[in-house]
């Protein structure tokens, strides 16, 4: 196509070119709706706190200290957030993982621990399995979200045998979503 | 494990696999979780909010006042500038109106640089630390308008600069994403589509780590838009319906009728003519229920062009006659151009060759720009000299070139 140039936010396809809207149309949208931020953390955070110790074996101060960085990115980016709940998680998350792998970095470095110490646990690969399951199932659309689901947990009969159209197409969305997921699982 | 041996007799038979399957799939794993240890009576004592948590929804209510005050051009908003620099908490006042004022960019380009500039100049000694980070949305901002009023060139320089800040200052994840995702914008509109794609795709995985649907959506939207230029038609098809299944088109209706126009333009392209009248009827439905009414033109325009490849000439005939005179009525020049495109072809194919000759006449003496300095299209325009029986296939020629076609059926020989 002969070389206008727009942003991409609002180009539009238009007989031959990138169009871009005129200046009387809306905004992109995305306009921040504002949350209770404070509620949500405090509503949230006694829950992540728990999380962080049970599942991947953080301290309380460890989970306290992952949790108020969460509170410093929000601070940062509150107005870019889209999905605060996902959001205050995906941090606390990282915040952990970062907190266990400082932790693992000065294990190392360390003298030998005694015989009969406990060996460091995997916490860390656990916490990153979870990071990477979150962000792999994020790539997928909500629709394919939900075909996994039924497809996993519901059952379905098996596509070769099926010969109706639907469960093709079903079968190979599920493979394609299967490819995606692979993808982002590395 | 397989739909076709599905359910999984350990996911059908695990309560915790199963909740955690339910959760990823319904995008609320998080909340799951936290709903698993809520029950158990775990979730353990109150935790104290940050001081500067307590103090965000002031902040952002401070920094969209600004930003309304921008949109609407308020006498009043130097002064309140100046008296909110003087204040301890304005770099967090700016930094978050910075973030808000990127509505700004598409509808009001000028106003938002202007704003991104007055906060420049009221910025206060060095710019270390959070100042590094301010400064870097300032030109984030600035690149978004440069992007939006053409000046390409400096809006990538802008964006490449700001993304590199964003990242020395160690930003959090999301503000380094959406750095990329403008940075993406930029390098596209200057013809950078490799460069480009690869900052889309690292913004996209990072909005998914950070659980942010809607702003994947939008990275998959422009993923789409690369695609598109590229002449790589299926990933774009692919990249556009991912970017519809996550956007609401009620929260963001510029996008979404936007994706879905050019979604209808490769369907149209590909020969898929019912697919792609609906996804064009749905763009044209939600333009003019937002009242996005030079989208809607747009849109009209395009179903003319489908009505061709219909082969429903008198219908096109008659409402490109409607919209030609709407357009120059609106001073819509380009839209005006192309749906003169359309009716002639359609004249043309009823044998009205009087009519032909005085719309191939405005085509040829009113070209737009990217056609003008296209020297293939200009070879089609001069082609226009033909005689009454060859004008209708000319003059599809000619709107296959501009549509794109070529590229689709080059792309399908190889």
């Amino acid at each position: 196509m002969p070389g206008e140039t727009a942003p991409l936010d609002n180009v539009a396809w238009a007989a031959s070119r990138f169009a871009t809207p005129k200046e009387a149309e809306r905004p992109a949208g995305l306009e921040p709706s504002y949350w209770d931020w404070e509620d949500l953390y405090s509503r949230l955070g006694p829950g992540l706190i728990v999380l962080g110790a049970r599942r991947f074996g953080l301290s309380r101060d460890d989970a306290e200290e992952a949790l108020q960085m969460a509170a410093t990115a929000i601070v940062l980016a509150a107005p870019s957030v889209r999905s605060p709940e996902a959001y205050l998680t995906s941090v606390f998350l990282r915040e952990c993982l970062g907190i266990l792998r400082r932790r693992s970095q000065l294990a190392r470095t360390e003298v030998a621990p005694p015989v009969g110490f406990d060996a460091a646990d995997d916490s860390c690969e656990r916490i990153e399995v979870a990071c990477r399951f979150r962000q792999a199932f994020s790539l997928l659309s909500p629709v394919c979200r939900s075909m996994m689901r039924s497809c996993l947990l519901g059952g379905r009969s098996r596509a070769g045998s099926d010969s109706s159209s639907a469960a093709r197409t079903v079968y190979k969305r599920y493979r394609k979503c299967l490819r995606t997921l692979a993808h982002a699982l590395g | 494990m397989t739909p076709g041996l599905a359910p999984d007799p350990h996911a059908a038979s695990c309560p915790t696999c199963r909740d955690r399957i339910e959760g990823l799939a319904a995008g609320r794993e998080h909340l799951a979780d936290l709903a698993a240890l809520a029950t158990k009576a775990e979730s353990g004592p109150r935790v104290p909010v940050p001081a500067a948590l307590s103090r965000l929804s002031r902040t952002l209510a401070r920094a969209e006042e600004l930003v309304r005050a921008a949109e609407r051009d308020d006498d009043a908003l130097p002064a309140w500038l100046d008296e909110a620099s003087a204040r301890p908490d304005f770099p967090d006042v700016a930094l978050h109106a910075l973030q808000i004022a990127s509505r700004l960019t598409s509808r009001r380009p000028s106003v938002a640089l202007s704003f991104a500039r007055s906060i420049r100049q009221r910025l206060h000694g060095d710019v270390g630390g959070d100042q590094a980070l301010l400064a870097a949305e300032i030109g984030l901002l600035e690149s978004q308008s440069f992007v939006y009023v053409g000046r390409i060139d400096e809006a990538c320089e802008r964006a490449l600069a700001a993304s590199s800040a964003i990242e020395a200052a160690d930003a959090p994840a999301l503000l380094r994403a959406r750095a990329n995702y403008y940075a993406g914008s930029a390098l596209w509109g200057a013809g950078r589509s490799e460069a480009a794609l690869s900052r889309l795709l690292a913004a996209r995985e990072a909005f998914a780590a950070d659980g942010q649907d809607p702003w994947v959506g939008r990275a998959e939207g422009a993923i789409g838009l690369v695609h598109f230029s590229e002449a790589r038609f299926r990933e774009a098809l692919h990249a556009f319906d991912a970017a519809l299944e996550r956007l609401d088109p009620d929260v963001d209706p510029g996008p979404w009728e936007a994706i879905q126009q050019n979604r209808a333009g490769i369907l149209m392209n590909l020969g898929r003519l019912s697919e792609a009248r609906s996804a064009f009827g749905q763009a044209l439905e939600l333009a003019v229920r937002h009242g996005l009414s030079a989208a809607a033109t747009t849109v009209r325009v395009n179903l003319l062009n489908l009505g061709l490849e219909e082969g429903t000439f008198e219908d096109v005939r008659v409402r490109g006659k409607k919209l030609v005179a709407f357009c120059a009525r609106e001073g819509l020049s380009v839209d005006a151009y192309y749906a003169r495109l359309a009716l002639a072809e359609a004249q043309a194919a009823l044998g009205n060759y009087g009519e032909v000759r005085a719309l191939v006449e405005a085509i040829r003496g009113d070209a737009p720009p990217e056609v003008r300095d296209d020297p293939d299209a200009t070879v089609l325009l001069d082609r226009l000299d033909a005689g009454d029986h060859e004008m209708a296939g000319r003059l599809r020629r000619l709107r296959h070139y501009l549509s794109g076609r070529d590229r689709f059926e080059a792309a399908k020989r190889a």
